[in-house]
């Protein structure tokens, strides 16, 4: 993650290229976009190093679901590179033409980390979907997408396999309540017409966040590492986890990752 | 001969029975009056309580039978028990063949209360559990702890990869490994560039990383099934715990009623097995086919598909009557829904038809209405046979559905039948089918009239206040009563009866306080009753009238003055649509010698019945057995009805003709001033004829419209005049003496005031054993001079000899 971070967010960028995607992921992404007035974008990434691979004349891959073994060469796979950028553009238009968004989808080849790195800005929330039980093998792609991500300028929001249910606080993970992310959950809290809970370390520096005292329930906690936040929410129903920037550091990629597939929740890391 | 004094002609009402001022002040009379015979038949057929005693009322007058029969029905009812409620439920082994469940009479509405209540609590119980973090924290576990196994697997095969300088890939369609170093995958140019031993080494370690790698993708489908299988159990165990409660407080209530207790426990199970229904849109995400499940009301499966409650039905037994009994709404019927293109049913859709309706109690049906539907009365009978409601489709019947439709359970069938109609279709259907006696073992026949004592009057005027009552009619004063009564009996053509076809009764009753209406009265008076009969035979007038003004006009000739030999005034009577006349003809007779045969016109040119014709044929017999004993009868005559251009039947005008044939055989004129009706036997008996009334009054009509003379009437069989119930102005002309009715008892008679002569009697001469014995001949066994007998026997042995000689003339050449 990289330094200081703007909240004038303008994209909100969805990484379709690892597999079919939870159609209930790119409802909430299209309405999170909404909400917050930012344009979806659909980034399909080629991984280069496929390219090369298909240039050894002794590759071959095992096909899914059926486990049968078969040849790979260049021509057979920049085909099933192309009709699947295909599959995932279409999926991803269908949805935003239910939100009347205008149509966004590139397409771009090389390292999936370079990709991102170039692709995002600092005005861009690059979203990530957790593959969830039925696809384990995923994971280590996933997860390299997001430490990529987290290099990367842009924000990241990571969205479980699931979404159980999108009502309930907006909570949010700071260590101080003047961070911009706050203000960011609140406006969040009001768009969704819900209350905001703010879970923080930063004991006695008054309530900075423009929102009725009633709206907003401050949470102390001592340290913000993973375990203290889920103890915290554990008697909480909310509907999106904001980590601050100045929570970022502890929380990490990985954490922010724990507390979306404990808690079937979108977490936000700004 | 004398004519009838008018108290013959019409036989008041008994002043003495009518003793109240209007029909207001008397008690409603209950029905079945005077009809032991049908009352004593309903009363074993509602006793017997075994298959086949069913009762069948027939008569003429259906609705005061159905009314009758209701009654008696329902008092009856009001003593048996109330029978159970049935209701069908879902049967979630085989749905298509739902389970019929019967209960306590008034307790149906109390179950499917319940089991909705229990769906309603649950639609909000189960997705409130499932959405609770304990439950959330639960199934992430399971996930997790099976997901972290598929990760670490796959992450230790990752990792001994790399060590071995292998990188696995993601393809769009699966895995891959490839050389790596550093990472990153190695171009196919640099690895061209290792040593041969080094490219050995990692094809070598490809090759069995891939086997590695198969085994742990062949895993993952089990880990997923762990996973799906923990789901499973969580939710099972989840959703169990909302239950519980509910359901046990479910089974409480229906404790004593173990069909319920056990579709409670196969809702309990469905409901563990599919629980997913219950969870909330959002918490299922985008499984379509939930989505569709849901809306197609997939959670009404539960429901309870309440077909009969005997609480909507009153007390006791029911009885129903089923007016329009179409094979579904008598059995039963299933219905469909029209989804996206396709018909759906279900057991929800399974209706009611009259025979659930009145099973434990007691179905009324209109045996013609029943007849005319199709498949409706042999649905009925295998009903009976089985004694069991099987709902069945007619539409299949007919090839016309082929849609996939329920098989419900048969319910048993314990319910008494009554059927109710007229006497020729009862009578009918006994011929054609053979299954009406075994289904229909009791026989309700009603009279059509009862006799006319005194108390019977009275009772009739009771019924008549009934029908006032019941019509919220002004009340009919007595003399209205006393001629609504005498109506009656005119409209059981005899005095001495009195009609029970309470529907003609009502239309008198109902028309005349319209005229009381108009007439500003508060009671219907005798003059209202008149105007109503009269405004009642005026609207169907308009053939009667224009047949009379042919006459008037001498188009159809009848002649109602002078005298004419071979020629008489014949009445005929006309029904037509509930109306009927008579109709004066003209029949005319020819004779000449021949070969003794009659022959009936009518019937040579097929307008004659077979009654009529039987009629003509027995005045052969009476012309042999008492004319020309000694000779072979050498007559030939021809009977006709002049300008009939109908069809004649009936033996009415038997005698008619025959005073025709004896004035043409004696040619002594006839007058014409005289209408004849009768019918005769072979010796010479006048017998009774239906329709006298009319008859008379249409004669009276013409006579009337070209003047009366004093001498005109009508004979009649003298067996016909307790039959007679003339109309006003006909009784008072023959009060007056300007028109007369005779009573004929033989052809003597009738001829002898037809003729001004004497018939005469064959004197007793020697030998003389009476008529018709061949024996008696000679001077003595003579009719007298100047009687019309004599002269008819004259005319006989005339043409016989005649014959005879025509007959040597023949055997000479």
């Amino acid at each position: 993650m990289s330094g200081a971070k703007s909240p004038a967010y303008r994209r909100l960028v969805l990484e379709l290229a690892l597999g079919p995607v939870d159609r209930s992921a790119i409802r909430f992404a299209a309405e999170f976009a909404h909400e917050m007035g930012l344009d979806l974008h659909g980034l399909y990434i080629e991984d280069e190093s496929l390219h090369s691979l298909a240039s050894f004349p002794f590759a071959r891959e095992i096909r899914l679901p059926t486990h049968e073994w078969r040849a790979l060469n260049t021509g057979s796979l920049s085909e099933e590179l192309r009709h699947t950028a295909e599959l995932a553009h279409r999926q991803l238009r269908e949805v935003m033409e239910g939100f009347g968004m205008r149509d966004a989808f590139d397409v771009r080849r090389g390292s999936p980390a370079a990709c991102v790195a170039g692709y995002c800005s600092a005005s861009d929330i690059f979203v990530v979907v957790e593959p969830g039980t039925r696809d384990p093998v995923r994971w280590p792609a996933v997860e390299a997408l997001q430490q990529a991500a987290a290099r990367s300028a842009a924000s990241v929001l990571v969205l479980p396999h699931r979404l159980p249910h999108r009502h309930g606080f907006v909570a949010v993970i700071t260590e101080t309540l003047d961070d911009p992310a706050v203000a960011i959950a609140a406006r969040l809290a009001q768009a969704y017409r819900t209350r905001l809970l703010v879970i923080s370390s930063d004991r006695g520096s008054g309530n900075v966040i423009d929102l009725p005292d009633d709206r907003i329930d401050i949470h102390d906690v001592k340290a913000l590492d993973p375990d203290t936040v889920l103890r915290a929410l554990a008697h909480h129903r909310e509907r999106l986890v904001v980590v601050a920037h100045s929570a970022a550091g502890t929380i990490g990629m990985e954490g922010a990752s724990r507390i979306s597939i404990h808690r079937h929740a979108p977490v936000l890391v700004l | 001969m004398s004519a009838l004094t008018p108290d013959r002609l019409y036989r008041v009402a008994d002043a003495t029975v009518l003793t109240f001022e209007t029909t207001a002040d008397l008690a409603p009379l209950p029905d079945l009056i005077e009809q032991p015979r049908a009352r004593d038949a309903i009363n074993l057929g509602t006793c017997i309580a075994r298959p086949g005693f069913n009762i069948y009322a027939i008569g003429g007058s259906l609705a005061r039978i159905r009314q009758s029969i209701e009654g008696l029905l329902r008092a009856a009812a009001l003593d048996r028990p109330a029978p159970p409620d049935w209701v069908y439920v879902n049967n979630f082994a085989e749905p298509h063949r739902p389970i019929a469940i019967p209960l306590p009479g008034g307790r149906a509405p109390a179950l499917a209360k319940a089991i909705h209540e229990l769906i309603e609590d649950l639609k909000v119980a189960l997705p409130a559990i499932f959405e609770s973090e304990d439950y959330q924290k639960r199934r992430s576990g399971i996930e997790q702890s099976i997901q972290q196994r598929g990760q670490q697997a796959f992450a230790a095969l990752n990792d001994k990869a790399a060590a071995q300088g292998i990188a696995i890939l993601r393809t769009p369609m699966g895995f891959a490994m490839a050389p790596a170093r550093d990472g990153k995958v190695v171009e196919p140019a640099e690895f061209n560039t290792w040593p041969e031993e080094q490219r050995k080494t990692v094809r070598d370690a490809i090759e069995a990383l891939e086997k590695e790698l198969e085994e742990t993708l062949r895993a993952i489908p089990r880990l997923e099934k762990e996973v799906r299988d923990a789901v499973r159990a969580l939710e099972r165990e989840t959703a169990q715990f909302a239950m519980a409660q509910p359901i046990s407080e479910l089974k409480e209530a229906f404790a004593d009623l173990p069909k319920v207790l056990a579709h409670v426990d196969a809702i309990s199970a469905d409901l563990l097995e599919n629980v997913q229904l219950f969870i909330t849109p959002e918490s299922s995400g985008d499984n379509p086919m939930l989505a569709a499940m849901r809306l197609s009301g997939a959670l009404e499966r539960y429901e309870v598909n309440m077909l009969v409650a005997q609480s909507d039905q009153g007390v006791g037994a029911p009885v129903i009557e089923e007016l329009h009994p179409t094979l579904g709404n008598l059995v039963g019927r299933i219905e469909y829904l029209q989804m996206q293109g396709a018909l759906v049913t279900n057991f929800r859709l399974i209706k009611p038809g009259a025979l659930h309706r009145a099973n434990g109690g007691t179905i009324l049906l209109d045996a013609r209405a029943l007849l005319l539907e199709p498949f409706s009365w042999p649905a009925l009978k295998r009903a009976l046979s089985r004694q069991q409601i099987t709902i069945e489709d007619a539409g299949r019947f007919m090839g016309l559905a082929a849609t996939v439709s329920l098989e419900p359970d048969p319910i048993p069938l314990d319910v008494k039948v009554v059927l109710y109609g007229d006497r020729t279709l009862y009578y009918l259907l006994t011929q054609v089918d053979p299954d009406l006696a075994t289904y229909f073992k009791v026989l309700a026949d009603f009279d059509d009239d009862i006799d006319r004592s005194a108390d019977n009057e009275a009772m009739l005027a009771r019924i008549i206040g009934g029908i006032a009552r019941q019509e919220e009619l002004r009340p009919l004063d007595r003399s209205a009563t006393a001629r609504v009564i005498e109506q009656a009996a005119r409209l059981a053509d005899d005095s001495g009866r009195l009609t029970v076809m309470s529907e003609q009764m009502r239309d008198i009753v109902i028309e005349a306080d319209h005229w009381a209406r108009e007439a500003a009265r508060t009671a219907i008076t005798r003059a209202d009753i008149d105007q109503a009969i009269d405004q009642h035979r005026r609207r169907g007038d308009r053939i009667r009238q224009r047949g009379q003004e042919m006459i008037l006009n001498d188009i159809a000739l009848v002649a109602t003055s002078g005298t004419a030999i071979g020629q008489i005034n014949g009445l005929s009577v006309m029904s037509l649509a509930g109306t009927s006349f008579g109709r004066p003809s003209r029949i005319t007779c020819r004779v000449h010698p021949g070969s003794g045969r009659i022959v009936d016109i009518e019937r040579e040119v097929e307008l004659g019945g077979p009654l009529h014709s039987k009629g003509v044929l027995i005045l052969s017999g009476f012309l042999a057995g008492r004319y020309a004993l000694d000779a072979p009868m050498s007559l030939s005559a021809s009977l006709v009805f002049e300008q009939s251009y109908g069809g004649v039947d009936g033996d009415s005008a038997s005698s008619t003709e025959l005073y025709a044939l004896l004035s043409a055989l004696s040619e002594i004129p006839l007058r014409q001033d005289i209408a004849v009706t009768g019918s005769v036997n072979q010796h010479g008996v006048v017998q009774a004829i239906g329709g006298v009334n009319d008859k008379i009054e249409g004669f009276f009509d013409v006579c009337a419209a070209r003047g009366l003379t004093g001498t005109q009437g009508v004979m009649i069989p003298a067996a016909n005049v307790r039959h007679l119930m003339l109309r006003a102005d006909v009784v008072e002309a023959c009060a007056g003496g300007r028109f007369s009715v005779w009573p004929i008892e033989t052809i003597d008679q009738g001829i002898a005031l037809l003729t001004g002569r004497p018939a005469g009697e064959r004197s007793a001469g020697e030998g003389s054993a009476g008529e018709g014995s061949a024996g008696e001949r000679g001077a003595d066994g003579a009719y007298p001079d100047g009687s019309v007998n004599r002269a008819v026997e004259a005319r006989l042995r005339l043409f016989a000899d005649l014959r005879r000689k025509s007959d040597g003339k023949d055997d000479q050449s």
